[in-house]
Formats: structure tokens, C-alpha cells, sequence
């Protein structure tokens, strides 16, 4: 009577799988070669496997382009070196891309700015705001509107939100804006007047190199803060001082402005001569505002500090001089 | 001295196409594809080249496809080119049987599971068990299994096509 053998663990499937594909270790191939060689059934399966797996590799050689031909190396490395140096452009390029996209941002950030629903843009405006002995440190507050015009026909400049802050001690203790007042007067005799960007100058003006400007005046230039500056120019003031100066800037629509800073009396004289009586009109009422505002804690203005006025005229809605005053520096 | 990029590229090209090829089923376009592995690689630097190129020639097949179906009229007169070149050659017999089948190959592959298809091709293009591992995800010891599915698989739909081809041609005689 015969033993019934052990039951003989056949080697899987995915093992000889491994096995012909060479993927194993030494010490298994050892292994399962032991056991092939006393175990017919797994020496069938395994020539099955062999053969799939001819077949296999035979369907895949079909399965390719007939002819490969490769470029030579030297090809390559070309290919290589040329896209090495265009990417070196490329990083140049795109250093200089991103200031335009920065700029075109601005533009249209001003564009936008510029250009408020309700506003008609390209009316000639212009914005006023009196200024003490120095320049502003910071930002004027727009809680001080003493005139606000309203256009009567298309295309007529009118002036804009006006203000007056006599002397920087008063800017502190400023009530809470009083409503802006209607137009005070006809704007009449503008009829086809396209615009006022161009400032009209009399006297005796020098154009001056930006980077002077700022030197002599330390370092402040009245100007809308990120807008290009296209032109500066001073005057003498009268009195002696500091002397009266205009910057123009150029807006993204190409629509110029301009802002002057100066004595009082100087910037009235110089808005009036601007094309439209607006300006002078609506200085004229400026003067007659009070001023300086009964506030609170007002003080005389330092002696030898003459009122200085800053007014921002262009062609720009009101709503838009306004905001570029809140960023003049 | 040769470089070891250089070396590769010599020995490893052809299967980058034939791999390539084989996602893409054009070959102007696999060739176009694997100097691309290629002149990446140079860039790169990789420290496992040979598993790097196959896959960014995965990467670069998978992109292929992706934007296939906006190229569609574009990749039908490329394909259809080389069709009408290849007529006019003197062993155009040879070359219709060819794409006979090419095409029952390209069909039987087209019915394997996408991993399966995937770890078979990357196996035919020499990639050793764990290399195949890494790229697919798959654990070592789960290679040979797949591998064993898929070839058996892909022989099935195979052989199953023939006999359906045959099948046809015989109920049209």
C-alpha cells in the first residue's frame, strides 16, 4: 500500500511569470528550477507561459512604426542648447512682459477710475484745494468740498470738487464734510472748448528735469501718485519761495492732467487763464468760502506761510479729480 | 567620451518610440515625442534615466491624448500622408499586411484595463519589475501579476479577432 504523496504547492502563475521575465533573485530561481525538475504540471505551465509570452512580445513588434530612424545626437544636444538660450530670452522677455501687463493694469486701473458710471468723461474739470506754506504729508481729505459744478451741456469743462485747507493745522480738526453745494454759476462761455489738459501759461516758466524737481524741492513734486509724469515746470512766485509748479501727467486714455501747486493768488490767476471761465468762477466762489473753516482747534497759519492752493484740472469727470486728489503726494 | 545620456539615447531611443508609438499610433508624432524625452533629459539631468524618460514619455502620450480631439482634423491629414506615400512603394503588399496587423494589435490593446495596457508596454520597453513599479504605482510583487493578466489578455482579444476576421471572411466568400 502506497502513501498518498503530500500535496505538492505548484508554483503560482505570476511567479513563473517573474521567473521568465528574469525578475527574481538567485535564491527563488534556484527554487523553483528544483521544482520543475520533479513537477510535470508546472513544467506545462510554464512552457504555456513561455509561449504567451512570445506571442506577446511577436504581437508587440507588430504593433510599431517600421521604420525608426534616429536623429544623431549632435541633433539633439542642438536642440538643447538652442532652447537653453531661447528660454534665457524668453525669462528676459517675460521681465519686461510683466511690467507692461503692470502697466497696462495701471492704465486700466486709472481707466476705470477715470471713467465712474454716472460721470461724462472728458469734460474739462478741475479739482482745487488749497495748500498751506508745505506741502501735504499726507493725502487731502476730501471733507472740505466748497464747490461743486455741475455740467449744463455736453462738452462744457466745468470745475470740479474744490476744497480749501488753508493751513495744515486746520486739516486735523475738519467737521465732517458739509453736502457739496449745486453749481453756483453758468458755465457759458466754453461752448466747443475741447479741453483744458493743455495748460495755458503766462509768464515766465522753465521746464524742469524731473529728478531736479524732486531735489529742489525735497524730494515732493505735486503730482498723482503712479501716474507718468510728462511734463514739470516752475514759475517764481512773487513773494519769493517756493515757486509755483505745474506737473502734467498723461492718463491711460491719453487724456492729459495737470496739477499746480502754489501760492493762492498764483493758482487762482493761473486756473482763470485756463481755457474755461469755470476755473476762475469757481475760484472765485473759493475765495469767497470761508476760509479757513471755523473749525475746532483752527490756528493762525505760521507767519510767513502764505496759503498756498493745489488744484488738479483736466480732462477727467469731477468724481475722477477727486480721487486723483486723494492721491496726490 | 560618450556621455550617459548619449549612451542611452542610443540604446533606448527606438523602444521610446515604439512605446511612445504605441499610445499615440502615429509614428512621425512618436518620433517628434521621444527627441523631446530626449532633450528634456538633457536638461534634467535625471539620476534614474532610463525610468525617467519612459515617464515623461507616459506624461507627454497622456498630454497627446488629451488634446486629441482638437487636433482630430489636423492628425487625419498627417496619418492620412504617409498612407498615400507608402502605396506607391514597391513592397505595398508588405506593408498592408503590416497595418493588418498593426490595426488587430492595436484593437486587442485597446481592450486591456488602462494599467494593465500600461505596465505591458512599459515591460516590452525594458523597464525592469520595480522600474515598472515606481511609474505605476503598483507594489514589486503585483508587476508579475498584472503582467500575467494583461499578456493573457491581450493574446484573448487577439485571438479572438482573428477568429471573427475569419469568420467574416469566410460568410463574404
Amino acid at each position: 500500500m502506497r502513501h498518498n504523496p503530500e500535496p505538492i504547492r505548484h508554483i503560482p502563475e505570476e511567479e513563473l511569470h517573474a521567473y521568465l521575465d528574469q525578475a527574481l533573485s538567485r535564491s527563488q530561481c534556484v527554487e523553483i528550477e528544483h521544482h520543475l525538475a520533479g513537477c510535470h504540471v508546472c513544467r506545462a505551465e510554464r512552457d504555456g507561459i513561455a509561449a504567451l509570452r512570445d506571442r506577446t512580445t511577436a504581437l508587440l513588434v507588430a504593433a510599431a512604426p517600421r521604420r525608426i530612424r534616429p536623429r544623431p545626437y549632435a541633433h539633439l544636444s542642438a536642440a538643447h542648447v538652442e532652447r537653453a538660450s531661447r528660454r534665457t530670452r524668453l525669462l528676459r522677455g517675460a521681465g519686461w512682459a510683466a511690467s507692461v501687463v503692470a502697466a497696462i493694469g495701471l492704465g486700466w486701473g486709472l481707466n476705470q477710475w477715470s471713467t465712474p458710471g454716472t460721470a461724462t468723461s472728458g469734460e474739462p474739470t478741475a479739482a482745487v484745494a488749497s495748500t498751506a506754506g508745505q506741502p501735504p504729508e499726507t493725502p487731502i481729505r476730501t471733507n472740505t468740498p466748497t464747490q461743486v459744478a455741475t455740467l449744463t451741456a455736453p462738452s462744457r469743462p466745468v470745475a470740479a470738487p474744490t476744497r480749501t485747507e488753508p493751513s495744515p493745522a486746520e486739516t486735523a480738526t475738519h467737521e465732517p464734510p458739509p453736502p457739496p453745494r449745486p453749481a453756483t454759476s453758468e458755465l457759458a462761455s466754453l461752448a466747443g472748448t475741447s479741453a483744458a489738459s493743455e495748460p495755458v501759461l503766462t509768464g515766465v516758466w522753465r521746464t524742469v528735469a524731473w529728478s531736479n524737481t524732486q531735489a529742489e524741492q525735497e524730494e515732493w513734486v505735486p503730482r498723482v501718485d503712479g501716474v507718468p509724469v510728462v511734463q514739470v515746470k516752475q514759475r517764481q512766485a512773487p513773494e519769493g519761495g517756493r515757486p509755483i509748479t505745474l506737473v502734467t501727467q498723461i492718463l491711460a486714455n491719453g487724456e492729459m492732467i495737470s496739477t499746480v501747486e502754489g501760492p493762492a493768488t498764483e493758482v487762482a490767476a493761473l486756473l482763470s487763464q485756463q481755457p474755461g471761465q469755470s476755473a476762475s468762477a469757481e475760484l472765485q466762489d473759493m475765495e469767497a468760502a470761508p476760509r479757513p473753516l471755523p473749525a475746532e482747534g483752527s490756528r493762525p497759519a505760521a507767519p510767513g506761510s502764505a496759503p498756498r492752493t493745489l488744484a488738479i484740472f483736466g480732462s477727467a469727470p469731477p468724481d475722477s479729480l477727486k480721487a486723483f486728489m486723494l492721491r496726490v503726494k | 567620451m560618450r556621455d550617459e545620456l548619449e549612451t542611452l539615447y542610443l540604446t533606448t531611443y527606438a523602444a521610446v518610440v515604439r512605446f511612445l508609438y504605441r499610445k499615440v499610433w502615429d509614428a512621425d508624432r512618436a518620433e517628434d515625442l521621444a527627441q523631446e524625452v530626449f532633450v528634456r533629459a538633457m536638461r534634467h539631468r535625471p539620476e534614474k534615466p532610463r525610468a525617467w524618460v519612459f515617464a515623461v514619455a507616459a506624461n507627454l502620450a497622456r498630454d497627446e491624448a488629451r488634446s486629441a480631439i482638437r487636433r482630430k482634423k489636423h492628425l487625419t491629414l498627417l496619418t492620412n500622408e504617409p498612407t498615400q506615400r507608402h502605396q506607391v512603394e514597391p513592397d505595398g503588399e508588405e506593408n498592408v499586411e503590416h497595418d493588418e496587423k498593426m490595426e488587430k494589435v492595436r484593437a486587442a490593446l485597446a481592450e486591456l484595463s488602462q494599467r494593465d495596457r500600461d505596465v505591458l508596454l512599459l515591460w516590452d520597453a525594458g523597464l525592469s519589475y520595480p522600474e515598472i513599479a515606481e511609474q505605476s504605482g503598483l507594489a514589486v510583487g503585483a508587476v508579475g501579476t498584472t503582467l500575467a493578466r494583461a499578456r493573457k489578455r491581450l493574446i484573448e482579444a487577439h485571438d479572438r479577432m482573428e477568429v471573427e476576421r475569419k469568420r467574416s471572411h469566410a460568410a463574404q466568400s
